[in-house]
């Protein structure tokens, strides 16, 4: 599957609230993944507007 | 008289179109200009659009994230289109009511340039997008960003993509702010307040952000520019040595566009949108930028769209060309004054519209 961009984690923000991941899609939306989704291996977060996707860079610790 | 079309990416109602849902043919703005007033830019970061008129009234549609006390416009729910008057829209700074005279989004903030030379920013920025000092993520009403710009100068230019702003001051020093982690400021780092971009080595007179880059241009005849930030895309590595004589320049998130004096757009950068310039294109007249997709006006008088148009900010693309244009007419009656692109949106402002 094709990503739209890959985004080291470090530049993506933290909701604490949410306990998500998310960042700017181009679209005006954003990207989301979930930090438990992260921790089981999951690495594609969505944008719920748009059909784009981008794989999250990240080492589980 | 002239009129905003906008059409694209609308979940916020970033369109002003008086909904929230997305359209892929220009339509009219929920917005009332008096017969005397024009558009002179339009900005746009992820929810909300900034649209500047010329005689200095910054108005806001969109997402009403903290700090939007520009006139809004383009209410979701219908309601009768609000008129405005200028004297309450403009800022009140100390002595009196002062003009707008240049704009900047970035993703969930707004910055104004006022015609006394201060420079205020509203809205929420994580990593220093408002400029207002260390650890300041949210402004509630606009705030003058300290100390800036330094006593003797003004800002000519002001630019900003997803999470940071270049401004160009009148003797041709370059400051920024905001996300800098990939270099797009000069030195890497995160800056809370602006800093002089002192790795310019030319005059600047014109800059203009990608999302992880800035692309600074000195005079249009010399050629000189330079690119700081991320070479993702090779932005960097497939830069012209010597920009030929140009009118415009543009960035996408990931691409450069440079709109020639022979109207030629030279582009380089990300593709695999279509985003770049067709190639054999007509001569341009006008040409903006968006996130991943471009609106041109050619000499001719076409209006043209290419790249990333799943929203419709790019017009109805065939099924067969999924959600990337390769380049479709969009139809238009009147006269184009004006082209913006955002966050897969498009806006023109066309005057004398034929009944």
């Amino acid at each position: 599957m094709s990503v739209y961009d890959e985004i080291e984690i470090e530049d993506m923000t933290f909701d604490s609230t949410l306990q998500i991941y998310h960042y700017p899609c181009p679209c005006g939306d954003r990207f989301e993944i979930g930090i438990d989704d992260l921790r089981d291996g999951e690495e594609i977060a969505v944008c719920p507007s748009c059909s784009l996707t981008i794989r999250v860079i990240f080492e589980l610790v | 008289m002239v009129q905003l079309l906008g059409f694209g990416s609308n979940g916020s109602g970033q369109l002003g179109i008086g909904h929230q849902d997305d359209v892929s043919s220009p339509t009219t703005a929920r917005l009332e200009l008096k017969h005397h007033q024009s558009i002179k830019k339009i900005v746009a970061g992820g929810k909300h659009t900034l649209v500047l008129s010329d005689d200095g009234v910054l108005l806001r549609a969109g997402s009403q994230t903290p700090g939007c006390r520009f006139v809004n416009f383009g209410n979701i729910n219908n309601e009768p289109i609000q008129k405005h008057d200028c004297s309450t829209l403009t800022s009140e700074n100390g002595t009196g009511l002062l003009r707008y005279i240049d704009c900047a989004a970035t993703w969930e903030g707004s910055v104004g340039v006022l015609e006394d030379g201060t420079v205020e920013s509203s809205g929420v920025g994580r990593k220093g997008e408002l400029g207002l000092g260390i650890g300041v993520t949210t402004a509630n009403d606009a705030k003058v960003i300290p100390s800036f710009p330094p006593d003797g100068t003004i800002v000519v230019d002001i630019s900003a993509s997803m999470s940071h702003v270049v401004a160009i001051l009148s003797n041709g020093h370059v400051y920024g702010w905001g996300a800098g982690r990939k270099g797009q400021l000069g030195v890497p780092g995160i800056f809370w307040k602006p800093r002089r971009i002192t790795e310019v080595q030319f005059r600047a007179t014109r800059a203009v952000c990608g999302k992880d880059f800035t692309f600074i241009v000195g005079d249009p005849q010399h050629g000189e520019h330079m690119i700081l930030g991320s070479d993702k895309w090779f932005v960097i590595t497939n830069k012209p040595s010597v920009l030929p004589p140009w009118k415009d320049i543009g960035a996408s998130w990931g691409s450069i566009y440079v709109l020639l004096e022979t109207g030629e757009v030279l582009s380089w950068g990300r593709n695999d949108h279509k985003q770049l310039c067709p190639p054999g294109f007509p001569p341009v007249a006008k040409v903006a930028v968006g996130s991943e997709h471009a609106i041109c006006l050619t000499e001719s008088g076409k209006v043209i769209a290419w790249g990333w148009g799943e929203h419709g900010n790019c017009g109805p693309i065939p099924t067969d060309f999924g959600h990337d244009s390769p380049g479709f007419e969009i139809k238009y009656a009147g006269k184009v004054m004006l082209l913006g692109a955002g966050c897969a949106t498009s806006w023109m402002v066309v005057s004398n519209l034929v009944p």
